[in-house]
Formats: structure tokens, sequence, C-alpha cells
């Protein structure tokens, strides 16, 4: 056993980490055989775990909260190293592949928040998709490729979920598998006080998935209203903060300052090689300061996130889309027209629309957006709906005797049950 | 320095517990459809509200893994048996209604005899049936 190897030979919370990140692993493969990346069938699959699978619950917790811990176990292993000058050669490449390792946590709990499909993870698609469109030049485009289309859709979750399931998972095989070759196994002597700590957390995740079970909040996604209010997980926090107090540099916030930091992180056995490990040290006190910035700025997050009132306040403070003016964020007005126009027709007599439980049921129920489409052509709603009695008459269907919309009306009806 | 033993126990300990919870944790995701099996039968109504040479429609929710849907049949007394009918018309999906022994559909005019079978209009396949059977009194549709 060299000497090199033996500075490790002590408790590290980084494999310790790598438990935690073993637990999310399994958890999540059971967590998989129940949910579905779509935004219809997402939250209601996850609400299906929460209440009808048998310890749905208590898994769903034991996931979330083995992120969790892999997240801030990180942290710990990350200044344990940078107390100690580890990061220096010869660990240099320990240091970046955990940088790595790091960067693949963040990823799993960024993209797991958002696979809930709830309102909160609607609002994060969104605020993700105003940031790809920020990019300079290509930001569309940019925009585009994360979300599967020109907006948020299934498309979108499904890519999230794949990144989720498939890509990560592979990057956090393959640089553990690095990091394992690089810094050597685990020094036998110090076994014992691994596995030790490996119960230890095994037995706190236990109990922090049966005190505090991971929340659902109400149905999201495209056709609901966008909340401004909505909150990321907790590690996201700062940089939702940023985003509002520097609104309109969203690709600076959430582009450029998190590629600088990781930069800065990864360059770090660089910039110091060969500095002493004692004395002032300035990395420290600089991540210590940047550690201090992500904290009062998740503070100042937290606090804007509680009061509901206040409309000026909450009102697109997160970043939107460029689009959100045309077809994201709801319009009252609009909703008032169609309310009018379709009590005026008195459509709900015959249907029930968008599951409204007072609807009819003579006619067949009429859902909205992509599944509306799939049922009726436009072609055929423009016809149908135009002159129902007409376009009925050889069929000798009782369509109800009323006049024709008018093509205003139209319109509103379209652009309603279409989504448009 | 820990012996080989100890280190193999310390080992399989934490394999037993890892797995265990997590394990334990899943158990139920893999497994569960086994026991939600029985729950296909769904009460409708009890047998004894029906009456003979009448349909009562009933509404009952359809549970296939996290999808719900709302659905409807008719119940017919025949005899000791119970005929369950689905309300939608098999020609574009409206509900269909029961009138003077035949159902109707108000759509477009299909016409159905009292046993779901097509009479006029532009309906060619019956209504569907859902099994039954009675259990302590209540009518139980499967799914």
């Amino acid at each position: 056993m060299s000497s090199g190897d033996r500075k490790y030979a002590r408790f590290s919370a980084g494999t310790v980490a790598l438990v935690a990140a073993a637990v999310g692993a399994v958890t999540g493969v059971f967590l998989s055989l129940n949910y579905a990346p779509t935004w219809s069938s997402a939250f209601a699959s996850i609400a299906n775990i929460q209440s009808n699978v048998g310890l749905g619950a208590f898994l769903r917790g034991l996931h979330r909260w083995a992120g969790t811990a892999a997240l801030v176990l990180a942290l710990f292993e990350a200044a344990r190293m940078l107390r100690r000058g580890d990061y220096q050669r010869p660990h240099h490449r320990v240091w970046m592949l955990g940088v790595g390792l790091f960067v693949v946590l963040l990823g799993f709990g960024y993209t797991g928040y958002l696979l809930i499909g709830d309102e909160r993870a609607y609002a994060g698609v969104l605020v993700l998709e105003g940031v790809a469109r920020s990019a300079p030049w290509i930001g569309d485009a940019l925009a585009s490729i994360v979300l599967g289309g020109d907006t948020v859709s299934s498309a979108t979750l499904t890519r999230l979920y794949t990144v989720h399931v498939v890509v990560l998972p592979f990057a956090l095989l393959l640089l553990t598998a690095a990091l394992v070759r690089a810094r050597g196994t685990t020094v036998t002597d110090e076994l014992r006080r691994q596995v030790w700590s490996a119960l230890g957390l095994l037995v706190v995740l236990a109990v922090l998935a049966l005190a505090f079970p991971s929340k659902l909040g109400d149905a999201g996604g495209p056709g609901t209203e966008a909340s401004s209010n909505a909150q990321p997980e907790w590690f996201f926090l700062w940089v939702n903060e940023l985003l509002h107090q520097l609104n309109g540099q969203a690709f600076l916030v959430a582009g450029v300052l998190p590629l600088a930091v990781l930069g800065g992180a990864l360059a770090l056995p660089y910039i110091r090689k060969g500095r002493k490990t004692t004395g002032t040290r300035p990395e420290l006190f600089v991540a210590a300061g940047v550690l201090t910035a992500i904290g009062i700025l998740s503070i100042m997050a937290t606090a804007r996130a509680k009061p509901e009132a206040d409309d000026e306040e909450s009102k697109g403070t997160a970043v939107t889309p460029k689009a959100a003016d045309n077809d994201i964020v709801p319009d009252p007005e609009f909703e008032e027209t169609v309310q009018k126009t379709l009590r005026r027709f008195r459509c709900a007599k015959c249907h029930v629309i968008h599951g409204d439980p007072d609807g009819g049921e003579d006619g067949p129920p009429l859902p909205l957006g992509a599944e509306f489409a799939e049922l009726y052509s436009r072609k055929y709603f423009a016809k149908k709906v135009s002159d129902p009695v007409a376009f009925w008459a050889d069929t000798g269907m009782t369509y109800p005797k009323k006049r024709k919309p008018t093509p205003e009306e139209m319109e509103v009806l379209a652009r309603y049950f279409y989504g448009d | 320095m820990e012996s080989g033993t100890e280190r193999r126990g310390l080992l399989r300990l934490f394999a037993f517990v890892f797995g265990g919870l997590c394990g334990g944790a899943g158990f139920a995701s893999v497994f569960d459809p086994l026991r939600k099996r029985e729950e296909r039968w769904i009460p409708l109504a009890p047998v004894d509200q029906l009456q003979p040479g009448q349909a009562t429609r009933v509404r009952y929710t359809v549970t296939a893994g996290w999808e719900q849907t709302e659905r409807s049949v008719y119940l017919l007394r025949a005899g000791d048996d119970v005929l369950a009918i689905d309300s939608r018309c098999t020609h574009l999906g409206c509900n269909v209604r029961y009138r003077e022994g035949e159902f109707r559909c108000p759509c477009h005019q299909g016409v159905f005899d009292g046993k779901g079978q097509p009479l006029s209009g532009p309906v060619t396949k019956p209504l569907e049936r859902m099994e039954t059977r009675i259990q302590a009194g209540v009518v139980e549709g499967k799914a």
C-alpha cells in the first residue's frame, strides 16, 4: 500500500454518497415499473404509486432522499478534499472525476423533480425552455432539441426521462469505474468504518422516507396554468433567484455562470498547482464565498415563494419563454370568451368537455389539445361546427337546432379545442 | 486489520440490509398486480334493486394501472341472471338510452333491441356486454 492510498484510509463521504446513489438506482428501477413520461400520465402514475401501490410512498421517499443524501455527501467529500488539498497531484484525477460525478448527481435531481409532472415540474420545464431560448444565435434550435419540438409537450418529458434513466446512470457508472481506477480500491483497514457508515445511511434514509415522504402537488402540464410561484428543488433555488434578480440575463445566469463554476472546479488542480496546503488558502475562501452566496440566494428564493398575493411581484418573475405571450401563459380574458361561447351554444348540455363532471352525455366527450386533434381533424371540425345541422342532415341525426357560429366564434372554439 | 471472515461478514450484512430495504420497498411494485386481480370485479348494484323488465343505468369507474375511465352499463334482470349492457353506442360512442324495451342512440338514431343486438340505423355491431356475477346480493361486473 502506498502512502498515497493511505490518505484515503478513513471515512469517505464519497463512498457513502455512492451507496446513496445505489439506493437511488435500485428504488428507481422499481418506480419505473409504474411510471409513464407523458403529461397526461406522469402525475397520475405517481399519484397511483403514492396511494395504490403497496409501500409506494415509502419507495418514492427512499428514492428522493437517496438523491438528496448523495448530493449532500458529495459536497462533504468535496469540502474535505479542498481542506486537505487533496485536489492536487497526485489526486487531481480523483478530484476532477468527483466534480463530474457531482454534476451527474445534480442532473439526476434536476430531471427527477421535473419528471413528477406536477405544477412545479411544469413551471420548471418552462424555465428550462426560457433558458434554452435565451442562448444567443442557437436559442430556438437549442430549445427545440431540449423540448423535442417547438413547445413543451410529452416529448419533453420523455427526453428528460431518457436522460434520467439511461444517460445519467451510464455516466454515473463510467465515472465511478474511472474513479475507482484512479484512486484504487478501498483500503481494507477501513472497510469496517465504511460499511457501518453505509448501514447508518440506510437507516437514516429509511427514517427520512417514513418521516418526510415525498409530496405531490397538483397536476401540471401544457394546458394548465403555469404557476409563477413554483420553486425548484433546493439545490436549484439559487439559480431561480438569480434568474429573478437578473431578469433577462437567463443565458448568463443559467448557462455561462454554471459552466464557469464547473470550469473553475475542474481547473482547480492546475490553478493551484504545487501550492502548499497549509497557511492561507484562497480556494477555501472562494468556495466558502460561493456557498454563502448560494445559501443567501436560496433563502431569498424561499422567502419570495411564501406570499401568495402581490401579483406584481410574482408575475413574470421566473424566466418564461419568449413565445409565452402567445401560447403558454394562460390568458384569463380568452378563457372568459371561451366559456361564454361554450355557454352560448350550450355545448356542455350534451358533451363532457375536458372532463367537466357537469357535462351531458348524449354526445361524445370532448378532450382538449392533442387528444382532441387526434380524434377530429381541423377540416372535420370546421365543416361540422360551422354548420352542425347541415352536417348531420343526411344522417338523420337529431343535433339540437342552433344558429351557426360566426367566424370569430369558430376561431375561439378551434383555438380552445386544439390548444392553439 | 480485519480478518477475511469479518470482512465477508460485514459485506454480507451490508448486502442483506441494502437488499432488504430497497427490495422490500420495491417488492409490491412488482407483485402488486397479483393482489389487485380480484379488484377487476366491480360492485354495480344490489340485485334486489333491479326491477324485472326495467333497465337500470349504473355508472362505475374502471381502473387499469393508473388510468381511470368512467363508464356506465344498463343492468337488466333476466331470471336469476343479470345482463349488463354497456351504454356506449357501437357506432360513434354516444350513450344510448333505454326506452320501451329498446336501446336508442340520440346521436344518429341507432336502435338496438333489449339484448343489445342492432336493429336499425347506422349500427352494425351489438352493444358490448359485461360479464356479471352476484356476490352476497350485489351484482358485480368484470372490467
